[in-house]
């Protein structure tokens, strides 16, 4: 739970009841009872919201209903009711065809701005249903959402070229959407949506035997599992899966005597295995400590660039825990923890800004990002939660 | 034949919806959980044929389930995939230890989980 500081300011303390953020703190002074109704009734709407993120309906509206008893009228219990039982009787309708709680979703993560996510629904729900009208007509109100927002991005950023890559999938422009969302992956290298929105576009796409079958069709495995070179030599058949983000595998590859150009994509921060390990020719060149040492920190400081500080830091971690001598590894990742938390702390307030000046997308868009930075956030996912209800 | 069963378990919730409809175009039917214990729950009460499962989720991990599965005789033989970040070789091995049919390595092609799906159910 986070704490507030500061009962004087009016907006932290509106914007507190409004989140429901360590009330104890706020509520100090009052009198005990209403200390224990107010705890009670945070109870009530957590549970709700909780059960609401499960789809669990009924359940939610119960708690919901429960805690407007204690406080009747409250705008977030009675909203939040609101939208639980319409999704409640939706759940419970058999009149709705099954594309369109299909379809709910889609419009969900439009509103939430996740449009990759909103396309791929889209286009599965199109799949399966070529000339279902209400999909038909959410493509089209899709298209025009994304041409008018995509002229408020700067040219060559990454939201531009994923929003016109959604376009060109829009308007059945394949290719040319994969040549978009390619270009992204190169301003944004581990963006999975993004991957697999490319692949499902790729109709001729075909994976090598891209798996690592654990139990070999019930035979034990003999592999020696505990190098890092044998763990490399068992993702060797990867394909894809393998990414740079993976930050064992990042280790295990630099450590690794593969070859040298293996080393150096890592350091650019692209996939580990756009090219099959198996394919790459070994030139068994050795690194030698310091080249191992900077690619590591490279390395890092291309993951914190990107934001996911949690990859850069747990990559350091793994080097300096095998490393304890590293003063210089030591002092990144001590660099790159202090970054970490700052960013997400600051992202997390200008949320609770937005959140405070009423413009609720911004909070989600705030809050999303704090949730990048620092996916364990004690209180980022229950904001969100709260932001998107006062959203709908 | 109806259609083969499978269980989405992770926590997040976009990838969940991704694969959910992948998978429902492959021809499955999809149930999706988004922590350890809902996958439980519906495991014991709707029977899939299969559960793809991620390892780090809040209230209760993959590892966790896997646990809880294997102790029990209805379940298993229960066919299990993992996909996860995790890849250090106390994960593999630990995943060998709870009998899992394959190990995926995230963020993996959605392809690659149909295929692997599609393989393991058709071998049993």
């Amino acid at each position: 739970m986070m704490k507030i500081y500061g009962k004087t300011c009016s907006v932290v303390f509106g914007v507190a009841i409004l989140l429901g953020l360590e009330l104890s703190d706020v509520f100090a002074e009052e009198p005990p009872s209403l200390q224990i109704v107010e705890v009670e009734f945070q109870k009530l709407l957590d549970h709700g919201l909780s059960a609401f993120i499960d789809e669990k309906y009924a359940e939610s509206v119960g708690s919901f209903g429960e805690a407007l008893k204690i406080k009747p009228g409250d705008k977030t219990a009675l909203n939040a009711l609101k939208s639980a039982e319409l999704k409640f009787s939706k759940q419970h309708s058999t009149k709705i065809p099954i594309h369109e709680k299909e379809l709910d979703k889609v419009r969900i993560y439009i509103r939430q701005k996740q449009y990759v996510v909103a396309l791929i629904g889209l286009r599965s729900v199109l799949l399966q249903a070529p000339q279902y009208k209400s999909a038909l007509r959410l493509k089209d109100k899709l298209n025009s959402t994304m041409k008018k927002i995509i002229k408020k991005e700067n040219q060559d950023s990454y939201r531009f070229w994923v929003y016109r890559g959604v376009i060109n999938c829009l308007e059945d422009l394949p290719a040319a959407a994969i040549e978009d969302w390619r270009k992204a992956l190169i301003l944004h290298a581990n963006d999975q949506i993004v991957e697999f929105a490319i692949q499902e576009l790729q109709g001729d796409y075909k994976p090598s035997v891209a798996v690592t079958s654990m139990v070999d069709e019930s035979k034990p495995c003999d592999c020696d599992l505990s190098s890092s070179t044998q763990q490399v030599k068992l993702f060797e058949p990867l394909r894809l899966p393998v990414f740079a983000s993976t930050t064992s595998a990042i280790l295990a590859t630099l450590e690794s005597d593969v070859n040298r150009s293996a080393v150096l994509e890592i350091a650019t921060a692209k996939k580990v295995s756009a090219v099959p390990l198996s394919e790459v020719q070994p030139r068994m060149v050795s690194l030698n400590s310091v080249d191992l040492i900077s690619a590591v920190i490279r390395q890092s400081e291309a993951l914190a660039k990107k934001m996911n500080f949690k990859g850069a830091v747990q990559l350091l971690e793994d080097w300096t825990a095998k490393n304890s001598s590293d003063l210089k590894a030591k002092e990144k990742l001590n660099q790159i923890s202090f970054e970490w938390n700052r960013s997400s702390s600051v992202h997390y307030h200008l949320g609770l800004l937005a959140y405070a000046q009423g413009d609720f997308a911004q909070a989600i868009e705030e809050w999303k990002t704090t949730l990048q930075i620092n996916p364990d956030h004690p209180s980022a996912k229950k904001v969100i939660l709260r932001a998107f209800f006062k959203l709908r | 034949m109806p259609a083969k069963k499978i269980l989405i378990v992770d926590d997040d919730r976009e990838w969940n919806f991704l694969l959910k409809m992948k998978l429902g175009i492959a021809g499955y039917m999809v149930d999706q959980a988004f922590n350890g214990e809902q996958a439980l729950e519906k495991i014991f009460e709707s029977k899939p044929d299969l559960v793809l499962l991620d390892i780090t989720m809040p209230v209760m991990d993959g590892w966790q389930v896997c646990e809880q599965l294997r102790q029990k005789p209805e379940t298993k033989a229960l066919p299990v995939v993992i996909q996860s970040s995790l890849s250090n070789p106390e994960d593999l091995q630990r995943g060998k230890s709870f009998l899992v049919e394959r190990f995926l390595l995230k963020p993996c092609s959605p392809t690659i989980i149909v295929q692997s799906i599609r393989d393991i159910l058709a071998s049993k």
